[in-house]
């Protein structure tokens, strides 16, 4: 019984009266409240006091920094015209902007633009980032850590034109921070360019009859691809080339400024031993000095990688396999002409002949390429 | 004067009924030098005395236990009761440790007569040893009783050995002759102690073992010399050591040849002549006296009797460390050649490139037990170079580089290519705490000399996985896991259920199951790695972990332990100092953790600046003992030098204007401005002291003994002197007296003073000599 009048109340009739308010229904919405803010997510906040520096620069640099901050998502816009026309805009600021605190906003997001899916904006970031690097290297040099991450991306990106496309990042990139980038990703970068390059690595195993080639393709299709471009080709391999001279050579092989020399090419410095002395114990000039020590990263514990208990000394690296070498770190010139003497010379050495053989610009490319390893032979012997 | 201590007849009351805490108080007072009076002899001493050996003679353990100690205390700060009374202490003494090694089941029963012999045992030691040397003392006291507590000590070094050993060794080494006549059957205890039970010792007392059993051989047996027609030779003097030496390297080829039956040693035939080139006793001259061990016995089928071995091989390591270490009177013939070969050759017994013998190969437990075993072989190789090493230094330098290429076999690697086994590495730790300190002490001598860099890049790793902590948990996951999918198919999951149980701390924190690494480890580890990080220029991938380690494990060290380790510092020192091939040395992060140890090279790489003295007066020596000299000036007289300062000061400002610059030089020569007088004696007095000393060093040389016999008379004489300031600065009714008594000492001691000084002391004594002088 007592089921059935609970459901009959939901459809009695209740009565009005004179002098009351009518009553609301039970599933009334509140629209009393009047707004005053709409938060719109796509777009920057923009707020005052988010850059307490600008005290001294007048309110000019402020608003500069205000305006590039607004822009910065720009970067991210669904139209890809509107994502060139911001990186021109920020290519003609930069010479204002390079040192306010912003850039590290547009770094960021101006980085991952090296995977856009638009040629356009990649050929005018190339461009945006050689700007920088002229005005002043160390910012790139700041984020060679996302600049590695996205060029590894670029390097295996799904999409062929992007990994074609990486070669020119790399040029740019080692025009200014040659000594970084091979510092920080040499076996890296190495095993990206085979793989933009569609071409095996041929592993050594004990035995050289059991000797593995791995193909670094990702798809057919991409090594068809290359194939056929022969100009993308000829960058991708220039920017290789250019890669092996910096971290095999020294920085002087790509005739850049003089840094501090590993391999005692100072000659234009006062004088280049007693400066080899001090020079560890001076304020380092370019940013980040101990990142390579990794003290703040996670790594995983050894051995938990690769079953094997991977860590073996360098001087039989011979024996590690393309996984193992990732645990060594190629700070020094000795070990990276080492690794790539043993893991990546041969690889390159038996491609070669047949680009030279094709001729044109990749074949005259080639033909550097080759002298170029001979070189490196002749300072290992 | 005036005694103001308890008189010693009250001590004699007190002593007997005392305990506890109250006895400590009167050893305590028994050490005042006040009861070092001949004329208490008669009276108060003798009484005191005659307590003392009351309670030796007690049959209470208690008092026994009291009177040692009374004793003890009483002879080794009295040296009139020890000239007196220590033949008699010594009679009752070993009169009681007899009665009490007698019956030594009995005694062993209680506590309370165990630490009584024990306490006993100490005293004769101490008391001997206070007797040593003296030699009127040693003659009418020890030596006569030495022929009744020599047996004595050999009967309980068998109960106990830890205990009487060190006495022994010391016997052995100091009172040769008379231990003569105990030398057989002394031979006789050491040897059951060495071949039955000597793996039951601990460490210190298998050393001392081998210590007493070597130093026997300082007893001459020259017995069987004198019927030979070669008197006329003169012996050597270090004839019968060296033949024993000898007669223990020779017991080692056998040993390694037996070897030859588990590895195939055929496969290389350098191997097959090194080991034959080994040292071999001469047949013709028979040389194999007495035979130290029984034959080994060894079955194949019973797997770990072949441990046997290793057993065999240890006890002759420790020998051979023995013979080679212990310092003796004589010069020793020590053939370095034939025992580096032997450790060689041990540590050439490793699987790594020899296989094991064809019949062997099947049986898992049998090759588990036999790499184990080889192993240990390989390891007693390490702790003999060790110990040579250490005595010999740079004598086996040599050999460094074939001790280095056969210490890389110690290292295991894997069974196909060339890859280091980490994972028996780390259940080899301890060994490889051993071969990082051969390797350092042999690397002190070598430096960068070697161009060896293998090994050490081996090492390097070795050492960096070893500081890690880890837990042996790793193949426990794996295991578990496949346990739980068979388990589910058998569907036993109420066992399963009960494990899990148990075992839940493991999930839940791994981390309370890790391997901790001992302080000393690191010690050792850092050391290697300064080493290394030192000599060579490493690769980065080394570089780059020690600097890692070095860091995160000073930081982890100091906040578990509240400071950072010594061997820490260092190592950050020298990877600042060295950085290798990095850009940029770690000065700042190294200068952030060691901010609070003062540490003088960061201090210095901080802030560049000359040392002070060179900065003062570059090159002259004579100005520099005068800033010396002006420098301690100020603690004498604060007026004086405070208007020096200004003066020079005005003087700077003077010179300023003309020189434009002005060293601390002059400040330090206007310093002296006013103090002239006393410098020029000085100067002349230094020059005169720089001509002494060289003539004292001559002299040194040619008087040393009968000068350290003057300076031995002299020191109670002025100990008592400053006792005597002391006192009578306390008493304030005798002020005259008291300045006298200083001077007088003074005075007295000058002529020490003169006859020890050495060069650099000269500024201050002498000036105040020359006070001295000009005031006489």
């Amino acid at each position: 019984m007592a089921k059935k009048t609970v459901r009959q109340q939901d459809f009695m009739k209740r009565k009005l009266k004179v002098g009351k308010p009518k009553q609301k229904p039970s599933n009334v919405t509140d629209t009393s409240f009047q707004m005053k803010r709409i938060s719109l997510p796509s777009q920057t906040k923009i707020s005052s006091g988010s850059n307490g520096k600008s005290a001294g620069n007048g309110t000019g640099v402020l608003d500069l920094n205000q305006e590039v901050i607004k822009r910065v998502s720009l970067l991210r816009h669904h139209s890809d015209v509107t994502r060139k026309e911001t990186v021109l805009y920020f290519e003609s600021m930069i010479s204002r902007i390079i040192h306010l605190p912003s850039m590290n906003n547009l770094m960021q997001s101006s980085i991952p633009l090296m995977c856009d899916s638009s040629k356009q904006v990649r050929d005018e970031l190339a461009n945006l980032l050689d700007t920088i690097g002229k005005h002043d290297a160390n910012v790139l040099k700041l984020q060679i850590r996302a600049i590695t991450l996205y060029l590894n991306n670029a390097m295996t990106h799904i999409i062929a034109p992007i990994q074609r496309d990486s070669g020119m990042f790399v040029q740019v990139v080692l025009k200014y921070c040659a000594d970084e980038l091979v510092r920080h990703a040499w076996i890296k970068m190495l095993k990206g360019f085979f793989q933009v390059l569609g071409w095996t690595i041929v592993t050594q195993g004990n035995n050289k009859a059991k000797g593995k080639s791995i193909s670094m393709g990702i798809t057919s299709s991409s090594v068809l691809s290359m194939n056929k471009n022969k100009k993308h080709k000829n960058e991708n391999l220039k920017a290789m080339l250019q890669f092996i001279r910096a971290g095999v050579l020294g920085a002087a092989a790509i005739g850049h400024e003089d840094r501090n020399p590993e391999q005692g090419n100072g000659a234009n410095s006062v004088s280049p031993l007693l400066q080899q002395r001090y020079v560890p114990y001076m304020i380092p000039e370019f940013p980040q000095p101990y990142a390579y020590l990794k003290l703040f990263t996670r790594q995983f514990a050894k051995g938990e990688l690769t079953s094997t208990g991977a860590e073996t000394s360098s001087t039989d690296s011979g024996n590690m396999t393309l996984e193992e070498l990732e645990t060594l770190s190629c700070e020094d010139t000795h070990t990276r002409r080492m690794v790539f003497n043993q893991h990546f010379y041969p690889s390159i050495q038996r491609q070669l002949p047949a680009l030279i053989k094709d001729g044109g610009e990749c074949g005259r490319t080639a033909h550097s390429f080759s002298s170029t390893l001979e070189e490196i032979l002749q300072i290992t012997v | 004067m005036a005694t103001v201590t308890v008189p010693l007849s009250s001590l004699a009351k007190l002593i007997e009924e005392s305990e506890g805490s109250q006895f400590r108080s009167i050893l305590q007072t028994l050490r005042s030098p006040t009861y070092v009076n001949q004329s208490l002899l008669k009276s108060d001493i003798g009484v005191f005395v005659a307590k003392l050996l009351k309670l030796l003679r007690s049959s209470e353990p208690y008092q026994i236990w009291k009177g040692c100690h009374a004793v003890a205390v009483l002879c080794s700060n009295n040296p009139v009761v020890l000239c007196s009374q220590a033949n008699q202490f010594l009679t009752v003494l070993y009169t009681r440790l007899e009665s009490f090694i007698n019956f030594y089941v009995e005694t062993s029963q209680s506590a309370a007569r165990l630490t009584t012999l024990k306490t006993l045992t100490r005293t004769v030691d101490i008391l001997m040893d206070l007797i040593r040397g003296k030699p009127t003392l040693t003659r009418e006291a020890l030596t006569p009783k030495l022929n009744a507590v020599i047996p004595l000590l050999m009967t309980l070094c068998q109960y106990e050995p830890e205990l009487c050993l060190p006495i022994l060794k010391k016997l052995l080494l100091q009172n040769t002759t008379t231990f003569k006549p105990f030398a057989n059957k002394y031979r006789v205890i050491l040897n059951r102690l060495i071949t039955k039970d000597f793996q039951l010792y601990d460490r210190t007392t298998q050393r001392l073992i081998c210590d007493n059993f070597a130093y026997l051989h300082l007893i001459k047996q020259n017995a069987q010399k004198l019927e030979e027609n070669q008197e006329h030779h003169k012996t050597l003097m270090d004839e019968n050591w060296r033949s024993s030496i000898l007669s223990v390297l020779y017991q080692f080829k056998p040993l390694i040849l037996l070897c030859g039956d588990i590895l195939d040693f055929s496969v290389d035939s350098e191997m097959l002549n090194f080991i034959d080139s080994l040292p071999t006793p001469k047949k013709d001259t028979g040389e194999i006296k007495d035979e130290l061990f029984a034959p080994l016995s060894v079955d194949m089928n019973e797997s770990f009797s072949l441990w046997e071995i290793s057993y065999r091989v240890e006890v002759l390591s420790q020998l051979l460390i023995s013979f080679i270490s212990l310092p003796t009177s004589f010069p020793l013939r020590i053939p370095l050649h034939g025992i580096i070969d032997i450790c060689q050759a041990l540590l050439m017994l490793s699987t790594n490139y020899l296989p094991l013998k064809r019949g062997l190969r099947r049986e898992t437990e049998l090759t588990a037990v036999i790499i184990t075993v080889l192993r240990s072989l390989q390891y007693q190789g390490i702790v003999v170079l060790k110990s040579i090493s250490r005595c010999y230094g740079k004598d086996i330098l040599y050999y460094y580089s074939s001790i280095l290429s056969s210490l890389e076999l110690f290292i295991p690697i894997k069974a196909r290519g060339n890859a280091i086994d980490y994972e028996k590495v780390e259940s080899m730790k301890e060994q490889v705490f051993d071969l990082l300190s051969l390797i350092n002490t042999l690397a002190g001598h070598l430096g960068h000399k070697i161009d060896e860099l293998d090994l050490f890049t081996k090492l390097t790793d070795i050492t960096l996985r070893l500081v890690e902590e880890k837990s042996n948990l790793g193949k426990f996951y794996t295991t578990v896991n496949d346990a739980k999918s068979i388990k589910q198919t058998t569907k036993q999951k109420k066992d399963y259920n009960k494990m899990a149980g148990a075992m839940s701390d493991i999930y839940s924190h791994p981390k309370q199951f890790v391997n901790k690494t001992e302080l000393r480890w690191y010690d050792e580890a850092n050391k290697f790695l300064s080493l290394v990080v030192q000599n060579w220029k490493l690769p980065s991938t080394q570089q780059v972990n020690i600097i890692k380690y070095a860091t995160v494990m000073s930081i982890t060290l100091n906040e578990q332990i509240g400071n950072i380790p010594e061997s820490f510092e260092e190592l950050l020192t020298t990877i600042v100092l060295y950085p290798g091939s990095e850009r940029l040395s770690i000065l700042p992060i190294a200068v952030g953790l060691l901010k609070n140890m003062d540490n003088k090279v960061f201090d210095v790489l901080c802030n560049p600046r000359l040392p002070f003295s060179c900065l003062l007066n570059p090159g002259s020596s004579s100005i520099r003992k005068d800033i010396r000299n002006a420098l301690k000036m100020p603690n004498g007289d604060s007026d004086e030098t405070e208007e020096t300062i200004v003066t020079g000061q005005q003087d700077v400002l003077d010179q300023s204007d003309a020189n434009g610059i002005v060293t601390a030089n002059d400040i330090e020569r206007d310093r002296d401005g006013p103090e002239n007088s006393i410098e020029k004696p000085l100067s002349a007095l230094t020059s005169i002291v720089s001509d002494e000393s060289q003539i004292f060093r001559k002299r040194a040389v040619e008087e040393s003994e009968s000068e350290e016999e003057e300076t031995k008379r002299q020191r109670p004489d002025s100990a008592e002197e400053t006792e005597n300031n002391g006192e009578t600065v306390v008493i304030p009714n005798v002020p005259t007296q008291v300045l006298q008594t200083v001077e007088t000492t003074e005075t007295a001691q000058q002529p020490d003073s003169d006859s020890d000084s050495e060069i650099e002391i000269p500024t201050i004594n002498v000036s105040d000599n020359d006070d001295d002088d000009d005031e006489e």
